[in-house]
């Protein structure tokens, strides 16, 4: 069963474009794209935030703009007010959704426990590190007990100690009759939280990994590509250092591989036609087929910036291979 | 919804937000209230007062209300609605005790040039409708509402009228050709649109009850519902953020 359903959608003044998108119920689903894909706006639009556009996304078959009492979002972009108080806060945000004292008591203390605040409740918001900030605005988001909880890039800005404990927590938030999305740049630490992943590339969904897919990368995978442009080549390389690229090859070795999606959207986004990814048997390995047709593809993924290609000298990097 | 309007008044009022509307309560009272000698010019400018206090609360309100972390809340009411009358609410609430705070405060700062008490409660439901005009106007006129184009639009449907005699002149003056029948339509539609609230300004100021001033009253809450309407459906089709 769909919690989420989303058919042929077009949001103006946002990069979404004829975006089709089922989320089951009660998983943890990722939204992986780059910067300016669309990541952010689709989180906006299921949130019922989109005033027109919204209109056409379906949570549990009603419009979304009309399901918001139901749905909670986090983001980097909340900045709580400084001289507030992190009971206070939540207190108000929980009175907002229920109006018993006890059911706003039991909905904090759940919020609380959940994001491991319990010894920073007293304190004031200006105390705070930008983690623990993210803790409060992920507790305020569930104090209403959401059956649909978005999530903007949780790990974005902290440190590895901090991101391990946040993926603690959001591991938490699973299994609670819920179901999360999490839009993220393709952070491979995140990986190990979703059962899907939606790849979204120029404002759509391009393809989707099942859970089974994502458990079962292979060690090393093998792209070839056409000539890779300058931008697109310092994209890749700077997602994980188990990537080589070189002219017209892409290697992805260790924690690498988890980064395969978000570099294929990255090829596509400058319209690099893929030949081949080994093993043949990858569930991305269809996107070759779109990459045969460049008329298509041209349509679908039409090119944002012109770039030069790698000069010559790049080319003997290929040895590497 | 008023559990909204208590949060977005709080904030207003923690955010030191509401010394901006205190300091000017106290400026106008020192040294404006203080040496007035007549009762309707101290009437006109507590009700000045009052409509650019209006306007200054409603808008920052509306930006304070823009900010992911405000616009989070609205996720928890049955419909966008909410959040207008939160605003509206909160706005309407600070100018009208403002205004009964300044009248007290001139009340004892100049006891004499005061007007009487029969007045000051004659005037109070002009005053009320003139509070409303203000956050009405200014809610059209901010981003959290309008976007830039609709604010121009709205900035000249306010302004050109206000300013239609100068306007007029210099239509004849460089296109004396346009037809004379477009000018007196405009200057019609003008007049019906600002005639009334004018005249519900100007009863602000020296409040009189006869059936003239009633049917003004009455055309000007019209034009307000109207403007009302545009606002919501603006703001339903508003693309909002919080991610």
């Amino acid at each position: 069963m769909h919690l989420v359903r989303i058919k042929q959608l077009n949001a103006t003044n946002t990069p979404i474009r004829s975006l089709s998108l089922n989320i089951p119920a009660h998983i943890c689903y990722g939204i992986v794209g780059a910067s300016g894909s669309g990541k952010s706006s689709l989180l906006n639009i299921i949130a019922g935030l989109h005033g027109e556009a919204s209109d056409h996304v379906l949570i549990d078959s009603v419009p979304a703009n009309r399901a918001t009492q139901r749905i909670g979002i986090v983001s980097p972009r909340i900045q709580l007010p400084a001289d507030a108080r992190i009971d206070e806060l939540i207190l108000n945000h929980a009175q907002l959704y229920h109006t018993h004292v006890d059911d706003i008591r039991s909905a904090f203390q759940r919020a609380i426990r959940l994001c491991a605040l319990e010894s920073l409740v007293q304190q004031h918001v200006r105390l705070l590190s930008i983690f623990n900030q993210r803790r409060v605005v992920i507790a305020m988001a569930l104090v209403q007990k959401p059956a649909l909880l978005l999530i903007d890039e949780p790990t974005i800005g902290l440190t590895a100690s901090e991101q391990k404990v946040m993926i603690d927590i959001l591991e938490g938030l699973r299994d609670r009759e819920m179901t999360i999305v999490i839009a993220s740049r393709g952070d491979a630490p995140l990986d190990s939280l979703f059962d899907m992943i939606g790849v979204l590339a120029n404002g759509t969904i391009i393809a989707e990994l099942d859970q089974q897919h994502i458990r079962n990368l292979p060690r090393t995978i093998l792209i070839r590509a056409d000539v890779i442009p300058t931008a697109a080549y310092e994209h890749i390389v700077a997602l994980d250092n188990g990537i080589v690229v070189t002219r017209r090859n892409i290697v992805l070795t260790g924690e690498g591989v988890r980064a395969l999606a978000q570099i294929l959207q990255v090829l596509l986004h400058y319209n690099v036609h893929i030949f081949a990814i080994e093993p043949l048997n990858h569930p991305l390995a269809d996107l070759v087929h779109q990459a045969k047709q460049p008329q298509v593809l041209a349509h679908r993924y039409p090119v944002r910036a012109v770039t030069s290609p790698i000069d010559e000298s790049g080319a003997s990097e290929e040895t590497a291979l | 919804m008023i559990k909204l309007l208590m949060l977005v008044l709080r904030d207003h009022i923690r955010g030191q937000r509401i010394l901006v509307e205190l300091s000017a309560m106290a400026f106008t009272a020192f040294f404006v209230l203080r040496n007035l000698t007549e009762s309707h010019a101290t009437q006109a400018t507590l009700v000045l007062y009052s409509f650019l206090m209006t306007l200054y609360t409603t808008s920052v309100l509306a930006d304070s209300n823009e900010q992911p972390a405000a616009m989070q809340r609205i996720l928890a009411m049955p419909n966008r609605e909410s959040l207008l009358f939160a605003i509206g609410g909160s706005a309407l609430i600070i100018s009208s005790v403002s205004y009964l705070v300044l009248s007290a405060v001139g009340t004892v700062l100049n006891p004499l040039a005061m007007p009487p008490l029969a007045t000051t409660f004659l005037a109070l439901p002009s005053v009320l409708l003139v509070i409303i005009t203000a956050i009405i106007l200014m809610m059209l006129m901010t981003p959290l509402i309008a976007t830039t184009t609709q604010r121009l639009i709205i900035l000249a449907l306010v302004t050109i009228p206000i300013a239609w005699n100068i306007v007029v002149t210099t239509i004849n003056l460089s296109m004396p050709q346009i037809d004379s029948a477009l000018v007196a339509a405009l200057t019609t539609v003008w007049g019906i649109m600002l005639w009334p609230g004018f005249a519900v300004y100007n009863h602000a100021v020296h409040p009189h009850y006869d059936l003239v001033s009633i049917i003004m009253h009455l055309i000007h809450a019209f034009v307000m519902a109207g403007l009302y309407l545009i606002i919501r459906t603006w703001f339903q089709r508003k693309a909002l953020t919080v991610a």
